[in-house]
């Protein structure tokens, strides 16, 4: 190989005069290697720095029990032993830095072995480690699309096949009747297929077709269809599971992806004159797809995840303030969003000045994709004080995307927190065996065993317990808000909080001022804006503003309310769309505003500045 | 003597004393234990059939090694365990052990830090009157709407070993497929237990019909059904399988013990016709809802349960006033009588549901819970009896506990309970077996054995729709899945009013409202 390219070299000098020491340098046998190296260091910083905090959650998300029956349920079907394996490196994601390492070297690793076989083309050698390294950075096909089993599958099969295109060049070296090896190719594939899958035919079809054994190449692909018929029925699988197996269903969704990058970078190989500028191009080529990655994993709908996936993160660490930051940087939100950001508002205290700052319209992730819900939900019930139906929807989520260690945890703490302790045994008994939360359970052990101590170190689920409901109410979209935080156990302060703004949540103005005389008088030495804004709001429709001469009310909110009513009382026949639309930025923190235009969740597009 | 065969001696010597030194040892030397014995699943002082699978347990006392001695008159078995505390009896030393035995005495001894402490034996007592050798039941996970991995199993009750009989792999055969393959109720017949039926709910699915060795899957929603067959029995004598289709709805509560609420929007009882291949309805009607249709061993009376109080969408906690009855009707020369009040329980403030009538005919065990036909997360669910002869209602409290008591079916004989409970952790059903005698008392339950005795303890499914088998379910998964792959669904035949096809549902199959979309 170092002979050609240096022929090559040499006849380059001899028909340009003139010395191009960048393109000696690109022809050099060094080159490739600085292309290793700097792949090397772009996965390791992309993965074990950017992506560090997506990779704690891809540990949150996998499972893998030390058991005989979750082995066997895993292995025994098509491609069930690479799947098993990912599943258990999975548990390596709870050390970004580790994985980091071993990813990126695995991925050099698999470049340098398609080199040995294709030659120093690196667009084609580096094709695979970047599409490997998609699987990784795309949080939907790992987290929400639920196929984090498969995100080493490919990259073992491909390791799988140098070893044994290693092995077989190497019989091929030193076996005398070929027939015998082509015969004993055949019986390996076969005998790997249950196993591994497709990859158990894949290192013998690339050295028959590099061999030219048309006969034999045939051969197999005839047998590599009966076994998937055969092991499909075997394994009562679909016949298309056992063609695909170990690829996950969901990489028919990045096809398109695929297709397009390939679609750009294709033309300027083919037409380009790509042999003559080929270290050019390779770089070219090599730029625009690690560029396409980037884009890829840029576009807003796996931003948004992304978003989601920190927020989780942040709420189940508690940083509220860290998560009342990134919504501040968001220029819209999503319902999940906005509910952590709910969360983070109560725990901070900040409800009653900010709850109704909402930046409008709520944008969704995509037109036919739920699954974020999913994921947050039983999040956003546990801090709403509704353990059962948290644990419902944890439930809801083990079912959907598969059991998880964020499940095993979510449903341990539910069971501490409705004191059903013999649950939560049953649960630790599990993470026990579990690879990755054999700790965690001596931990959540601890917590059964002396519950007292759990709530001193976890003083908010205490909280939490005592903000539950009076009564055992009916959880659905149709419960109002109001319905919901009026029914509280017991009236705390914050509860009182609660009430007050789920009646203005509501825009029930008297079920307010009911509830507001029994507000200890000292509770609030200056009034928030959004009580001010209700007496202003209940006086102008009574006419009866001297009454607010007596209260502590804001003169210069009386006024700016004033105008915005009247605003809207001169709008006559006007679209209250168009007249929301035009007074938004001016009255868009203000309580009045979410009263006065009861369809503001439907509002069209606004211009949306930042919020506060 | 030569010195070769010295050596050989020498050797088979140390291996006979390392045998010897490995063999199954009592201790005599050990102390009386001051704490109570705690083993899962607990067996003390319950009552078996002799051809009961190995009880297998874990002592759950703390130490570092466990010998566990089981007396009957005639034979004694050892088993030693290491610090896992799993007590796993052969096979064949079990069965021998039984064979003879009227009681079982069972002495626990547990060693730590090197010395050994016994504690107070228990009895287990053997009876002669059999268990059926099968159960069924689906493994599902608690309270969910999505379907995910199911299935359901076989087990050998005398071996104590678990088969699936069918699951849904064919169509979640991806870890991150999302989708509703949902299959139910397994049933066979009384006389003839080859002859079965079960829902599986999916594209080319239905009712899978199995009738004279051969199956046919059938589409239960005809003509004006808002959904298809939901819970169904076979006749005991005749083809003829009676059902339900229930509109089912599900609640959420905030708080509590249960996570969800089920309840029938609306429900009629149908007549399935498996050699005409007709539908019928039995009682059809909105002035009330009837479900869990139920023969009586002879085959002339179909019980089941009815509520005339509809559920009314909106009012908070309505769904608590839906209290269902039991009732019958009688069932003569392929004609259906007048529907007759059993059991009144909504006069006596509760309500009824999955009846089960014994083999004798004399008694309806069912459960028995204060609202409601799906009490399976009601903690307030138990186990009752209906005299029929005296006419006489009781709670078994023999058999119940304070957590969902949610399910009961009888044995061929009529000797076993099968209940479905959530006792272990209000969350998870498991089974377990009542011995119920002569006398119409039941007697303490005792938990289905597995060889693994941890196998429940770490299961985070639930055992559900359990039912007994005289027989080995014979078709198998494979033989599913063809049959629904060829998507040759049978329409039957409808007879009577059924009005114009219903839009409610295109799925054969109970309809699931989900009011949170």
């Amino acid at each position: 190989m170092a002979q050609k390219r240096e022929k090559k070299v040499a006849q380059k000098k001899t028909t340009s005069p003139k010395t191009n020491r960048l393109r000696e340098f690109f022809a050099s046998d060094l080159f490739p290697w600085v292309a290793r190296g700097v792949f090397f260091l772009v996965a390791f910083i992309l993965l074990g720095f950017v992506y560090d905090d997506v990779l704690t959650q891809y540990f949150e998300r996998s499972y893998f029990l030390y058991d005989s029956e979750f082995a066997e349920e895993k292995i025994f079907r098509s491609g069930g032993l690479l799947v098993y394996v990912s599943l258990f490196l999975n548990q390596l994601f709870a050390y970004p830095l580790v994985t980091a390492l071993f990813v990126s070297s695995l991925l050099v690793f698999l470049q340098w072995g398609f080199s040995r076989w294709l030659g120093e083309n690196l667009f084609v050698t580096f094709l695979p480690s970047v599409l490997l390294l998609f699987y990784l950075l795309d949080v939907r096909y790992a987290i929400y699309w639920g196929a984090s089993a498969y995100l080493w599958t490919p990259l073992l099969g491909l390791l799988f096949t140098f070893g044994v295109l290693e092995l077989l060049r190497f019989c091929y070296d030193n076996c005398e009747k070929k027939s015998v090896l082509w015969i004993g190719e055949i019986f390996i594939s076969a005998l790997f297929f249950p196993l591994i899958g497709f990859f158990s035919f894949l290192p013998h079809i690339v050295f028959l077709v590099l061999k030219r054994k048309w006969f034999w190449l045939g051969l197999l692909l005839g047998l590599f269809f009966f076994e998937v018929w055969f092991v499909s029925d075997f394994y009562h699988e679909h016949y298309l599971y056992s063609v695909r197996a170990p690829f996950a269903q969901q990489d028919g969704r990045l096809f398109p992806w695929f297709a397009i990058v390939a679609s750009l970078i294709l033309p300027f190989l083919v037409f380009l004159n790509y042999n003559a500028k080929r270290a050019y191009w390779d770089v070219f080529a090599l730029f625009c797809l690690i560029s396409s990655l980037l884009v890829y994993v840029s576009l807003p709908a796996n931003v948004n995840f992304r978003t989601d996936m920190n927020l989780l993160c942040l709420t189940e660490k508690h940083e509220w303030k860290k998560v009342l930051e990134k919504v501040k940087r968001l220029e819209e939100l999503t319902h999940v969003q906005s509910s952590f950001r709910i969360i983070a508002l109560a725990n901070t205290g900040r409800l009653n000045s900010q709850l109704f700052n909402i930046p409008l319209p709520y944008k969704k992730h995509t037109e036919d994709d739920g699954s974020e819900l999913f994921v947050a939900t039983a999040y956003v019930q546990l801090y709403a004080s509704m353990f059962s139906v948290a644990s419902q929807m944890n439930m809801e989520q083990w079912t959907m995307f598969g059991p998880s260690n964020a499940g095993l945890k979510m449903f341990v703490l539910l069971s501490i927190l409705t004191d059903n302790d013999r649950l939560a045994r049953r649960y630790i008994g599990v993470m026990k065996k579990s690879a990755g939360l054999s700790d965690e359970a001596e931990k959540c052990e601890n917590w059964v065993n002396d519950k007292p101590s759990f709530f001193q170190q976890r003083p908010e689920f205490m909280s939490l317990k005592n903000n539950q409901f009076v009564e055992n109410l009916d959880v659905n979209a149709k419960s109002h808000l109001a319905y919901l935080l009026l029914s509280y156990r017991k009236l705390t302060e914050e509860n009182m909080e609660r009430r007050l703004l789920a009646n203005l949540y509501i825009r029930s103005l008297d079920g307010f001022l009911q509830d507001f005389s029994m507000v200890r008088p000292d509770q609030y030495p200056v009034w928030p804006q959004y009580f001010q804004e209700a007496f202003i709001l209940k006086a102008l429709a009574t006419n009866d503003l001297e009454r607010l001469a007596k209260l502590p009310i804001n003169k210069d909110l009386i006024h700016k309310v004033r105008m915005l009513v009247g605003v809207v009382q001169r709008a006559g026949d006007e679209n209250l769309t168009s007249v929301a639309r035009r007074v938004y930025p001016k009255y868009r923190n203000m309580y009045s505003f979410y009263y006065l235009f009861p369809d503001w969740e439907t509002l069209p597009n606004l211009e949306v500045e930042k919020h506060e | 003597m030569t010195i070769q065969h010295i050596k050989c001696q020498l050797i088979l010597l140390l291996i006979t004393m390392i045998l010897v030194s490995c063999g199954e040892q009592v201790p005599t030397d050990f102390v009386e234990a001051k704490d109570s014995l705690r083993v899962y699943p607990d067996y003390r002082g319950v009552v078996v059939p002799k051809n009961i699978a190995p009880l297998n347990f874990q002592v759950r006392n703390e130490g570092d090694a466990y010998a566990v001695i089981v007396k009957s008159d005639k034979k004694e078995v050892i088993e030693l365990a290491n610090a896992t505390g799993k007590i796993q009896f052969d096979k064949e030393e079990w069965k021998e052990l039984l064979q003879e035995a009227s009681s079982l005495s069972v002495e626990v001894f547990v060693r730590q830090e090197k010395s050994w402490r016994r504690y107070t034996e228990f009895d287990i007592s053997v009876v002669s009157d059999s268990i059926d050798k099968f159960v069924t039941f689906r493994l599902i996970e608690p309270s969910y709407e999505n379907s995910s991995d199911i299935a359901i199993f076989q087990q050998d009750v005398e071996e104590g070993k678990m088969e699936k009989i069918v699951g849904n792999r064919y169509y979640v055969s991806n870890p991150g497929y999302r989708g509703a393959v949902c299959m139910n109720c397994h049933v066979a017949q009384l006389g003839n237990g080859e002859n079965t039926a079960f829902q599986y709910r999916c594209n080319g699915g239905g009712m899978i019909v199995t009738y004279n060795g051969e199956s046919k899957v059938v589409a239960t929603k005809v003509g004006d059904m808002p959904s298809g067959a939901v819970y169904e029995k076979w006749h005991p004598t005749l083809p003829l399988i009676a059902f339900s289709n229930n509109t089912v709805r599900q609640l959420f509560p905030s708080n509590g013990i249960a996570k969800i609420e089920v309840l029938d929007f609306r429900s009629d009882l149908l007549l399935y016709d498996v050699e005409k291949n007709t539908i019928r309805y039995v009682l059809k009607g909105d002035d009330a809802s009837e479900t869990y249709p139920v023969w009586s061993p002879d085959g002339k009376y179909l019980y089941y349960c009815s509520t005339d109080t509809p559920y009314v969408v909106g009012v908070a906690h309505q769904y608590e006033k839906q209290k269902y009855d039991l009732m019958r009707i009688a069932f003569e020369n392929d004609t259906f009588g007048v529907p007759e009040m059993v059991y009144n329980a909504s006069a006596h403030n509760h309500s009824v549901a999955k009846p089960r009538i014994s083999p004798d005919g004399r008694y309806v065990a069912m459960t028995v819970s204060k609202y409601g036909a799906y009490h399976y997360m009601h903690r307030s669910s138990d186990i009752a009896l209906f005299d029929l002869q005296e006419q006489k209602f009781r709670l078994l409290d023999e058999v119940n506990s304070p957590s969902a008591d949610g399910y009961v079916t009888w044995s061929s004989n009529g000797r076993w309970l099968m209940i479905g409970s959530r006792r272990d952790d209000d969350d998870h059903a498991r089974l377990f077996f009542s011995y119920f005698d002569e006398n119409g008392v039941a007697h303490k339950p005792f938990a289905l054995p597995h060889e693994d005795p941890l196998f429940d303890a770490y299961l985070l499914k639930s055992y559900n729709c359990p039912e007994f088998n005289t027989k080995q379910v014979l078709f198998s998964e494979g033989d599913i899945y063809k049959l629904i792959a060829r998507e040759a669904v049978v329409t039957p035949d409808t007879i009577g009013n059924f009005g114009e096809k219903s839009e409610a549902d295109g799925v054969s199959g109970a309809s699931i409202v989900d009011y949170r979309k």
